[in-house]
């Protein structure tokens, strides 16, 4: 199987094949050998070279995100259509979402306002706590999609500016 | 006095855990209580007894004193034990439990009201000569007589609840253009936390070190100073490590510093477990900040230098027992330091971040104590704390305890949530903190802490790991009929999926 992939700046071609309980690995043309074992939770076990590595591996959005200790490097499966789309969403209407899961608390804009880069839209409160989420970049609010008390998923749209 | 042969926990997650433990110690029945969104919590799985409060939100259910008080009668317990937050430091719950006849496990609701109004605390502590930060009586409502007392105090000036503590409607105005702004903020939250939007100012001290006196008196007249806490490694004015003895006080400081807090618990009539908070600013003075009359979420610092176990004490002196130890025995042994383990993103300005955990590996071994009130497949809520574990180390010397906290945090993993062990994994390397050079401003100066690392030798083996788990993926998602595997078999696993109804 073939994987293309980015970390940080850097592209990656990977080439996995397994064999048995081992999977042979090659990044940029070097080979690993690696006896690898998927554990309890997201833990894995890798042995390779007699070296043994216990890392958590998270699959979430297109990217694995890499865990040992402090450290983490995240490692993004790259297409080449992607890049084309994610270019094209530059300008357009911005979708304001929030990225916790809470409850509104307030509303600080209404639709037709016009907002600055950096300008609170919405507070929502998760844990006891009260997050203001801004706008990105200046605009004019289309539409406000909540109201105070509300509750919102992780994700929710809270507001569209234009 | 009735001894106390049940008590119930009017509180949750880790340190409704840690009560219950110490109750099942001293052979007392525990009783839980719990939210809807609590239902299969640890602290009601651990507990001999549970009963529901009702809604997640606070107010309907772990703030509910009516609730909690008729839940205590029902179920014949003596003694309520309230934890921290919540009803703690509420003087009108612990009154409620002296009517009900039962016994609150804290200080007494006169000595509750003395220090939970801040403005009244200062004025006790002015009187009985504990040195006070400048600051201001409760502000009006009109913005510029609040803005000529900011200008008198001098900016930066800190905003502040009156009924707070926690950092709940606690901001810095560090000048007269931000300040209307900061007021209203603070103001929301101080209502919403507090029920009481009451602020005032108070001169920032620059640089300070947080370091508080843990206190036990009881109510035959005796006090005891257990040796003080540094908690300056803070965020939005909320500790995350804390660590006793302090790198900043010697033998001496420490002896004038408790002799400051048994005057202040003294002054109010205090009794039951206490701290006393005080800033050190980088001139070596100490103010009084506040007193917080409950059990602190650091005491376990404190249980691993002195070896006395503080919810035990607490539930001695509240059952009409006695302090358990004199002054002259207590001996700080070696050093201790805890991490507060949050749900919550440092690299996103500790944006709350609850969920699901899926798994999760605890650290033990020589020196290691953890404390939490979570399990695997535990989902956590967002109504509550996001506070979900406590790592605490102890070590001969305060290097030995940071190694061993370092390797505890290796070993500790959460998957499922983002948390704070990476940063508190690269604070306990970071060179400013094992020097001890430490103030509130510690994580705002470091802000390089903030950030995963990215160590260079796991670029390969991140790579490595994330091709096969990729492969995995991909496998497991063929054999399941997901892409264009075997089209015979994936037809047929369909149509009996269809055929089960779903």
């Amino acid at each position: 199987m073939k994987i293309a992939a980015q970390v940080g700046p850097r592209a990656i071609e990977i080439q996995v094949e397994r064999d048995g309980s081992l999977y042979v690995v090659e990044i940029d043309g070097q080979s690993h050998v690696v006896d690898a074992r998927k554990l309890e939770g997201d833990f894995y076990s890798l042995l390779t070279a007699g070296r043994s590595y216990e890392v958590t591996v998270e699959y979430r959005a297109d990217a694995y995100y890499v865990r040992h200790g402090a450290a983490e490097q995240i490692v993004r499966l790259t297409d080449p259509g992607r890049k084309a789309r994610d270019g094209a969403r530059v300008s357009g209407p911005e979708r304001i979402v929030t990225l916790m899961p809470g409850k509104v608390v307030r509303v600080l804009v209404a639709a037709g306002e016009t907002v600055a880069a950096g300008q609170g839209v919405v507070v929502v409160e998760a844990m006891k706590m009260e997050n203001e989420i801004a706008a990105s970049r200046a605009g004019t609010v289309q539409i406000v999609e909540v109201k105070p008390g509300q509750s919102v998923e992780g994700g929710a749209l809270l507001a569209i500016i234009e | 006095m009735k001894p106390i042969a049940k008590v119930l926990v009017a509180n949750r997650g880790e340190i409704a855990v840690r009560i219950i433990r110490a109750c099942h110690e001293m052979g007392i029945r525990s009783a839980a209580v719990y939210s809807d969104a609590d239902r299969d919590a640890l602290h009601v799985r651990f507990a001999h007894e549970a009963y529901p409060l009702g809604a997640p939100e606070p107010a309907a259910s772990y703030l509910n004193i009516d609730r909690i008080v008729e839940i205590a009668r029902d179920c014949g317990t003596q003694a309520i034990h309230p934890g921290y937050g919540f009803l703690a430091e509420n003087a009108r719950f612990a009154r409620a439990c002296r009517d009900a006849d039962l016994i609150f496990i804290g200080p007494p609701p006169e000595a509750l009201e003395a220090v939970g109004d801040k403005v009244r605390a200062r004025e006790t502590m002015i009187a009985a000569g504990v040195p006070v930060i400048p600051g201001t009586p409760p502000l009006s409502d009109d913005p510029s007589s609040v803005a000529a007392r900011a200008a008198e105090i001098g900016y930066p000036v800190l905003i502040k609840a009156a009924a707070g503590g926690g950092g709940k409607g606690m901001r810095v105005a560090r000048n007269e253009r931000e300040l209307p702004a900061l007021l209203a903020q603070a103001r929301g939250e101080a209502r919403s936390a507090f029920g009481d939007p009451t602020l005032f100012l108070e001169k920032l001290i620059v640089r300070p070190r947080h370091i508080e006196v843990q206190v036990l008196a009881d109510a035959h007249g005796t006090c005891l100073a257990l040796g003080e806490r540094e908690c300056s490694i803070q965020r939005r004015h909320q500790k995350l490590i804390e660590e006793s003895p302090s790198p900043a006080v010697d033998a001496q400081t420490r002896a004038s510093l408790q002799e400051l807090a048994l005057r202040a618990v003294r002054a109010v009539g205090y009794v039951n477990a206490g701290t006393v908070e005080f800033l050190r600013d980088a001139d070596g003075r100490f103010y009084f900040i506040e007193v917080n009359a409950r059990l602190q979420v650091e005491h376990p610092v404190t249980e691993m230098v002195t070896g006395i176990d503080l919810v035990r004490s607490m539930i001695e002196i509240a059952g009409g027992g006695t302090v358990p130890a004199r002054q002259e025995d207590i001996e700080l042994r070696g050093h201790a330091v805890e991490c507060r383990i949050v749900a919550e993103d440092p690299a996103r300005n500790f944006l709350p971040s609850p969920g699901t955990i899926r798994g999760l590996r605890t650290p033990s071994g020589p020196g290691i104590r953890y404390d939490d009130g979570t399990y695997a497949g535990w989902t956590v809520p967002v109504h509550y704390d996001p506070m979900i574990a406590k790592l605490v180390a102890w070590g001969r010397s305060r290097s030995e305890s940071i190694s061993r906290m370092a390797r505890a945090l290796d070993e500790l993993r959460i998957d499922g949530l983002t948390t704070s062990i990476p940063l508190h994994r690269k604070v306990m390397a970071s060179e400013a903190f094992q020097r001890g050079e430490l103030h509130t401003g510690f994580l705002e100066q470091h802000p390089e802490l903030l950030v995963p690392a990215a160590d260079p030798w796991l670029d390969d083996i991140a790579v490595v790991a994330a091709a096969i788990a990729h492969f995995r993926r991909m496998e497991a998602r063929s054999a399941a009929g997901g892409t264009n595997d075997t089209p015979g078999r994936s037809a047929w696993r369909r149509g009996g999926r269809a055929g089960w109804g779903g």
